[in-house]
């Protein structure tokens, strides 16, 4: 009933809202009443592998909560057992470990299906593989160098090719810890199922997890990282950089580019982006729901871009920053610490000059209906 | 001179775009001076996207906000397919328990309402936010239309085709008609004056074309990757990620909506145009993303 006394309350006096919503109230009682007469999602009868059929709990119905006219809650459908149609090769409790020998500039390709996930980067020319209570591992590889025919391509796999050849196992590795030592001047391509992965000293890492935090360290020459759950943060690195998250925050801490020209994004969609000591030039962030704060210099030269559907984007910048600020805020706000120069207002933008007019360096701030602020940095 | 500090619930409408432009611009002004209202602002912030995370959990927990109305819209929007309504009147029938005479009494007074004033409602709203849905026979029903935005009948037949590239826009063509200033956006600078707004003028609306120029070839690719989304999103989309989803889809859709409204009260409005082409650019990375991640799924199998 409290509920409803907030629905009232959101009502209020005005009688137009009054009737709109009761119109909104007698076509969603409609909806979610039919929602319960119709019979529980049947699972897919072609069930694909390893996708668990989600329980679909769609949001529009669960809105209509506050209609009064529900008489029970509707039972969702139990998720289908994760599949088992996986073929792990011998999986064991004793762990598995394999060590192959490389070329120091090394391609290293692997797929995970779960795991906690360790990749870090030594100073010797071997891959060094383990996987504790899971799949097996073995090395196939893919190119050798035309010189010293030492691997320059690798991929990691969860069985071992020279062992099981006749059978057609997972590619995938699976299980609860699982590590690769590999050449510092390696290039990771790891895709993932549900993993929390960390990886560590390499030259250049490109991962995709589908579930599961990301953290990388001391990166040397680029990165391109996605995950759809989790947070996905980058520290120490250099090179050009390409963070995607739809369901977490992105941090990334001193961070440059290794060559001129070298870009910085980020996207998320609700998560916050959190950007501290960036020394590129070129910055483009983001988000939808999620708020955007840059702590750090605006560097001459530099191209920046920060936008939000409707997060808030705080920019804390020392006060002798010099930059031009295009502003446009929609139905949000603009606010500034450090006083501006040549400002040309207009309905829901402005421009402007922060510092010396000399500057070559552009701020581009967007948000839908969010704040944006700058504050001075302390 | 410091004034008075703000509750939470201003704070909290301020974030939700619920107040009125006067109210939202003293918000605005006093939040630079302020620091314990930033930080403040900063934890309703956080709160809502707390509310967000619990609402997974607890879906029936309620925040009234703009974003509720979003979802209410587009269920609304969903549920008014012309197939299913008598479907949905018999399973409302044998659904409902008679036992309970209250149930009956409020549930056909409800409908009764219900149905006269979405036909007040539909009468007398033509103007629909969201250009996309225009071509729908479906009204939808805003309640954004309680801001008192002015009502601008759409114009019959007019319909611009020319598709140009979407970052160009130096062909739009502005109407010679006055202009019509919005009060919704704030710009404040510390140790300045409040800038003091214009009335606004309103003797005069102009047809506006259908789409301006660029549109419709966002909204065309929207479409397109909407259906291959919507086939597909219950295969690939685990219930919390449908739900941050469908929250990032109706939170993108407010923004056009409102971009789309302040475009019609000024088509000289390059700002709003450049925020909605930005929010089209965002709905068509999002229902991107839920592609790639079936990508990624299927290489995985
Ligand atoms: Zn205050």
């Amino acid at each position: 009933m409290n509920k409803f006394k907030v629905i009232v309350n959101l009502i209020g006096s005005n009688g137009k809202v009054l009737v709109f919503f009761l119109a909104a109230l007698c076509c969603l009682s409609v909806q979610k009443i039919s929602a319960q007469g119709v019979p529980p999602p049947t699972p897919n009868p072609t069930p694909k592998v390893k996708v668990t059929t989600p329980t679909i709990v769609t949001p529009k119905v669960k809105v209509t909560s506050p209609t009064v006219v529900t008489p029970m809650p509707r039972p969702l459908p139990t998720p289908p057992p994760r599949d088992t149609k996986r073929v792990v090769v011998n999986e064991s409790e004793t762990p598995a470990e394999k060590l192959i020998m490389t070329e120091s500039k090394v391609s290293i390709n692997l797929c995970i299906l779960e795991g906690n996930v360790r990749i870090n980067g030594w100073d010797r020319d071997e891959i060094r593989a383990y996987v504790e209570r899971g799949s097996q591992v073995g090395f196939k590889i893919v190119q050798t160098g035309a010189k010293t025919k030492k691997p320059v391509w690798v991929n990691v796999l969860g069985f071992d090719p020279q062992k099981n050849k006749e059978v057609k196992p997972e590619e995938c590795l699976s299980g609860s810890e699982i590590e690769l030592d590999v050449p510092r001047n390696a290039t990771i391509k790891l895709k993932s199922g549900e993993s929390e992965i960390r990886i560590e000293s390499v030259a250049r890492v490109w991962v995709a997890n589908l579930g599961g935090g990301i953290f990388l360290n001391d990166i040397s020459n680029g990165i391109e990282a996605t995950t759809y759950r989790g947070d996905l943060m980058v520290e120490k690195s250099s090179g050009q950089m390409v963070l995607t998250n739809t369901d977490g925050n992105i941090i990334a801490l001193d961070v440059e580019p290794s060559e001129i020209g070298d870009f910085f994004k980020a996207k998320t969609g609700s998560g916050r982006i959190t950007l501290q000591g960036i020394g590129h030039r070129m910055i483009e962030t983001n988000s939808i729901s999620g708020s955007t704060s840059f702590t750090g210099e605006l560097l001459s030269g530099g191209q920046y871009g920060f936008s939000t559907e409707n997060g808030s984007i705080v920019m804390t910048v020392p006060p002798e920053s010099s930059c031009r600020i295009n502003a446009s805020f929609g139905f949000g706000a603009f606010a500034s610490e450090i006083p501006l120069q040549n400002t040309v207002k207009k309905e829901q933008s402005l421009s402007a000059q922060l510092g010396s007019a000399e500057a070559n360096c552009a701020l581009n701030l967007r948000t839908g209906s969010g704040v944006i602020r700058i504050r001075k940095q302390q | 001179m410091m004034e008075k500090c703000f509750d939470e619930g201003t704070l909290q409408a301020f974030l939700d775009n619920e107040l009125s432009s006067e109210l939202s611009q003293a918000v605005a002004r006093h939040l630079v001076d302020c620091d314990p209202c930033a930080m403040m602002l900063a934890e309703v912030e956080e709160e809502t996207a707390f509310t967000f995370a619990a609402l997974e959990q607890e879906f029936n927990t309620l925040v009234p906000t703009q974003r509720l109305w979003t979802k209410i819209n587009q269920s609304i929007e969903s549920q008014s397919r012309p197939h299913g309504i008598w479907q949905r009147l018999l399973t409302l029938v044998s659904g409902l328990s008679f036992t309970n005479p209250h149930v009956v009494a409020f549930g056909s007074l409800l409908m009764i309402v219900g149905v006269v004033s979405t036909l007040i409602v539909v009468k007398s709203d033509n103007v629909s936010g969201d250009i996309a849905n225009i071509n729908k026979a479906v009204p939808r029903i805003e309640p954004a239309q309680t801001e008192r935005a002015p009502i601008i009948a759409p114009p019959a037949g007019i319909q611009t085709a020319t598709v140009n590239n979407p970052a160009d826009d130096s062909t739009f063509t502005p109407t010679t008609s006055p202009q019509f200033q919005v009060q919704k956006a704030v710009y404040v600078e510390l140790n300045r004056k409040p800038i003091v707004k214009s009335e606004p003028t309103k003797d005069y609306y102009p047809p506006v074309p259908q789409y301006l120029d660029g549109e419709e070839s966002y909204v065309t690719t929207i479409a397109r990757l909407e259906k291959t989304v919507n086939d597909k999103k219950d295969e690939i989309l685990t219930p919390s990620a449908r739900f941050s989803y469908e929250k990032d889809l109706a939170i993108i859709s407010d923004t056009i909506t409102k971009m789309k409204r302040e475009v019609k009260k000024n088509p000289k409005n390059r700002d709003a145009k450049q925020i909605l082409f930005s929010s089209y650019q965002n709905k068509i990375e999002l229902l991107n993303s839920v592609t790639q991640r079936g990508e990624l799924m299927a290489s995985l199998r």
